[in-house]
């Protein structure tokens, strides 16, 4: 299985706990938006897949040995925000046959790249395997028809001047001068594909059977094959591999020099992090404050959902403040390190690692902190640029969810609670029997605490412990409605009702609209007039044939028989031939068929509508007869 | 295929055997009234096809042979001093005694010879110190050029070209036709033994039948969008012209005439597309060294251009 797609799964079940163990409104936004995210783009894909054009711009014209750079862009629909399209590239040499493919990188929404080439003759370059993808990673769906390109390469412009000649010539005492005799300055070798016509020796190819090029110094320092290093791209040995062997290198263009600053840049940011990280975990402040932190965290929780942890032993005088900020230092050090490197397995462990703290200690983080801890984890999996698009859809997508579900859902579910109650209470047990503890205190009352961030901080315990079951869930909301808020929720469900409504309706009167219009087309065909009856009959034929891929384009009519005898039995085919020999003399003469040939024409007519309706399945039928409507 | 048109074919297949459909082709250009280039190799038989055309419908034809010195008025004749009426007489050239007229080697002569061609091939009519004289009814050069051996011989210019109606080629006989062809040739030339089968004012007749076929505003308008997208196609740097428009659709007419119609389709047009617009188009210097050839830029138009038998319905 795809390892994004396993990861997903992964996360999903992790958010699926932190819901479970932590019933409230901010970790069944989470979850929701776990779910309606990807799927939000997923159905974007699903959306721009067939309506996304790849644009492949690269010059006509380049001389041999230049570097030139190709464009690729994405045009789609105001969707394709939500997706990411992808695709490789494919360049071909007509002439040598030699072939060169490689993988590109998402274009979000253009990506560059550069050719280095030393083969003459004419390129093709073709994207391969376009495809739209989520912006996930998870699904992809590729686009048909990508673009082609020749590219036609000439040969570089000719060295001025001859080879250097110093002094003069030892033999005839003469001055240097323009050298007569091309083969007297170096050696000729065979002549192979790629090398400059020019340059052929055709006095001594003429003498001998083979084809020779002269060689001279220019040509010997040519390297023959560039193997560029092309570290801005994605699998670096596949592209190293494939240029070592053809004399074709292909590179993803930003700068080198400023892609490899930035790599350097951060692999020192990181280092420096992690190093301080480990540094900071030597200092005692540091493990005095971390147990600190974890002391009280336990005591909120046992106050909370009376659990019992051992508290870890920490000396009296300690500095609060210094504890705080090298907390602050480390986390913000560990949240340094995974923005800058974006390792999609470090992002989902760290939301991991937070919902799965947040599940064990049975204490959830404020709403608004949580949510946008959330979503910069997801958007920084997110592939592909960081666009201000991609950023605008995620934060849409997860604002729509949060909205719906803060306003339909808020509060905590008691049925959930419940259940998680009871396998809260399983596992304690089972950890109590397990480890010979006393099992005091485990079966517990039937209420259900929680905790407000303000306990975290100043230590207090200030959960109402003794609250009732019913009062908790209706006055324990993470987040304080507006009073409105209420009327607006029982709008929101008329509001869709009513374009839902709306909607179907629509539907409903352009079926209405088509099939009158059908009708009246059908009044033609009985019409006086012998040629327009003819003339609309046979589109309605031509209709058909189209709507079955039957049709051939943009041939005459008269030159379909072949193509529809591959697929149509041998007498519709002939009635068809002599048909058209009829609404040829309807459209393109002065004077009307005859009345025998209008007969002809609506038997042909009846005989492709019962033909193609029985090879129709009941899908097609439904839009023969309601989306096209050519079927009464 | 009209019959009396069949028994033309037959009557000239005597002669140069196997090559019908180019046979049928030429004809075509007559009936359009329209001038032919046969671009081919030596030998292949074009002053016999020309000659048993022309013994078959009854026309005169006569043969000029270009070559780097022939002068004007070898063609069109000239005036010449008469001492006993003391007036200038105009001795007609060759043009003014024939139908058909085969010009050899067409661009091996110079280029005064050249143009002393085209009014005669515009307005059927040639202007000798300022006297017109209206040539014959029929009028049609059929002009040669071998492009190979190039000793001597300049390019057509391409505004000469222009005003052949079509350029065709005959090409090799295949294996049984030249067989047949030597077994006629044994005992005596089967040119002598063909015969008229229609006469010239038949051939006239039909003339003004094609130029009655009906046209519509349909078929028209594909012609013109066919040239226009000729002009802009990016291969192409010069495209097909009016006159190749005009062209067109008068080898239509005459094709759809041939075949018993009287009326012109779309896939008429389709048919002579390649035949009166190959050697008006010029490429463009990248597209002749990427390989390029008129007729794939003709079959591209073909393909991009919409039919008009789809436009009829609305």
């Amino acid at each position: 299985m795809n390892r994004r797609r396993l990861s997903w799964l992964l996360w999903l079940i992790a958010a699926g706990c932190l819901y479970f163990f932590e019933n409230g409104t901010g970790t069944r936004v989470i979850f929701a938006a776990s779910v309606m995210v990807p799927l939000l783009s997923l159905v974007c894909a699903l959306w721009c897949a067939d309506r996304t054009k790849l644009n492949l711009s690269a010059p006509h014209v380049i001389r041999r040995g230049e570097t030139f750079s190709c464009r690729v862009k994405a045009s789609g629909p105001f969707l394709l925000a939500g997706c990411l399209p992808v695709c490789g590239i494919c360049i071909r040499n007509n002439e040598t046959g030699e072939t060169f493919s490689g993988p590109l990188a998402a274009v979000d929404p253009q990506n560059e790249f550069q050719i280095i080439c030393e083969q003459s003759g004419n390129l093709v370059i073709s994207l391969a395997g376009a495809a739209v993808e989520d912006r996930f990673g998870l699904f992809s769906f590729p686009i048909s028809d990508p673009e082609e390109n020749t590219i036609m390469i000439k040969d570089p412009a000719p060295i001025s001047g001859g080879l250097p000649v110093t002094g003069n010539d030892p033999d005839t005492g003469n001055s240097p001068s323009v050298q007569t005799d091309p083969s007297s300055c170096c050696g000729v070798r065979e002549y192979v594909p790629g090398d400059p016509v020019r340059l052929i020796h055709w006095k001594l190819t003429a003498k001998t059977d083979r084809v020779l090029i002269r060689e001279n110094e220019a040509d010997e320092s040519d390297p023959g094959n560039i193997s560029a290093d092309p570290s801005a791209g994605g699998s670096a040995s596949d592209l190293t591999q494939e240029a070592n062997k053809s004399s074709l290198t292909v590179l993803p263009v930003r700068s080198e020099r400023k892609d490899l600053v930035r790599k350097r840049v951060r692999s020192l940011l990181t280092g420096i992090l992690a190093a301080s990280v480990f540094i900071l975990c030597l200092v005692p402040q540091f493990r005095y404050g971390a147990a600190d932190l974890l002391n009280r965290l336990f005591a909120a929780s046992e106050a909370a959902n009376a659990y019992r942890y051992e508290h870890f032993a920490v000396p009296a005088e300690r500095s609060v403040t210094a504890a705080v900020i090298l907390l602050s230092a480390v986390v913000f050090s560990l949240l340094g390190i995974i923005i800058l490197n974006r390792d999609p397995l470090m992002i989902l462990a760290a939301a991991a690692f937070t919902a799965a703290g947040q599940a064990y200690f049975g204490l959830t983080m404020p709403v608004p902190v949580n949510l946008s801890l959330f979503m910069l984890f997801g958007v920084l999996l997110m592939r592909g640029r960081r666009s201000f698009r991609s950023l605008a859809f995620a934060v849409t997508a997860v604002f729509i969810t949060a909205i719906f579900v803060i306003f339909r859902y808020p509060g905590t579910d008691p049925w959930v609670e419940s259940r998680s109650e009871h396998v809260r209470d399983l596992l304690a047990i089972r950890t109590a029997v397990e480890t010979g503890s006393d099992l005091e205190g485990i079966d517990r009352p039937k209420e259900t605490r929680h905790v407000n961030s303000r306990t975290l901080v100043t230590g207090e315990d200030e959960a109402n412990v003794q609250k009732a079951f019913r009062l908790v869930t209706e006055d324990e909301e993470q987040i304080s409605l507006p009073e409105w808020a209420d009327t607006l929720g029982g709008i929101l469900p008329a509001v869709i009702l009513a374009a839902a409504v709306a909607v179907v309706v629509f539907l409903l009167i352009r079926v209405l609209v088509r099939r009158k219009r059908a009708a009246d087309e059908r009044k033609r065909f009985t019409s006086g007039n012998t040629a327009e009856a003819v003339c609309a009959m046979f589109e309605h034929v031509i209709c058909w044939l189209d709507s079955f891929g039957f049709g051939s384009g943009n041939l005459p009519f008269r030159e379909w028989p072949a193509s529809l005898s591959q697929n149509l039995p041998e007498a519709y085919v002939r009635d068809y031939a002599a048909c058209v020999q009829v609404f040829e003399e309807a459209c393109y003469s002065e004077h009307q068929p005859e009345k025998s040939g209008q007969e002809e024409v609506r038997r042909l007519l009846d005989e492709t509508e019962s033909l193609l309706y029985a090879r129709a399945d009941w899908k097609k039928r439904l839009k023969l007869k309601y989306m096209e409507c050519l079927y009464r | 295929m009209r019959p009396e048109l069949d028994a033309v074919i037959r009557e000239v297949q005597k002669v140069i055997v196997g090559k019908s459909a180019v046979i049928g082709k030429i004809l075509m250009a007559m009936l359009a009234d329209g001038h032919i280039l046969l671009d081919d190799i030596p030998g292949v038989g074009k002053t016999t096809l020309a000659a048993a055309i022309a013994r078959a419908i009854g026309l005169d034809c006569r043969r000029i042979q270009f070559t780097p010195d022939v002068l004007p008025s070898d063609i069109v004749g000239f005036s010449i001093y008469d001492k006993e009426s003391g007036q200038f007489i105009y001795r007609p050239g060759i043009l003014n005694r024939a139908n058909l007229v085969l010009g050899d080697e067409i661009n091996r002569t110079s280029a005064r010879t050249q143009s002393a061609l085209l009014e005669a091939m515009e307005e059927h009519q040639v202007t000798v110190d300022g006297n017109t004289y209206p040539l014959e009814d029929p009028f049609i050069i059929i002009a040669t050029e071998n492009n190979v051996g190039a000793s001597g011989t300049q390019f057509l210019p391409y505004a000469q070209i222009d005003r052949f109606l079509v350029r065709l080629t005959i090409g090799y006989p295949d294996h049984e036709a030249q067989v047949a062809m030597l077994r006629d040739r044994r005992q005596d030339d089967p040119l002598d033994r063909t015969e008229c089968v229609l006469s010239k004012e038949e051939f006239l007749g039909m003339q003004q039948s094609v130029r009655r076929v009906t046209v519509r505003d349909q078929v028209l308008d594909y012609i013109s969008r066919l040239t226009i997208a000729s002009r802009g196609h990016e291969a192409v740097s010069i495209g097909i012209s009016p006159r190749g428009a005009i062209f067109l659709s008068r080898t239509a007419m005459a094709k759809a005439w041939m075949e018993g119609r009287d009326y012109v389709t779309g896939a008429d047009v389709r048919d002579v597309f390649h035949d009166v617009c190959a050697h008006r188009i010029i490429l463009t210097p990248e597209a002749v060294s990427a390989g390029i050839t008129a007729d794939r830029v003709l079959d591209d138009l073909l393909r991009s251009t919409e039919n008009p038998d789809r436009r009829f319905g609305n």
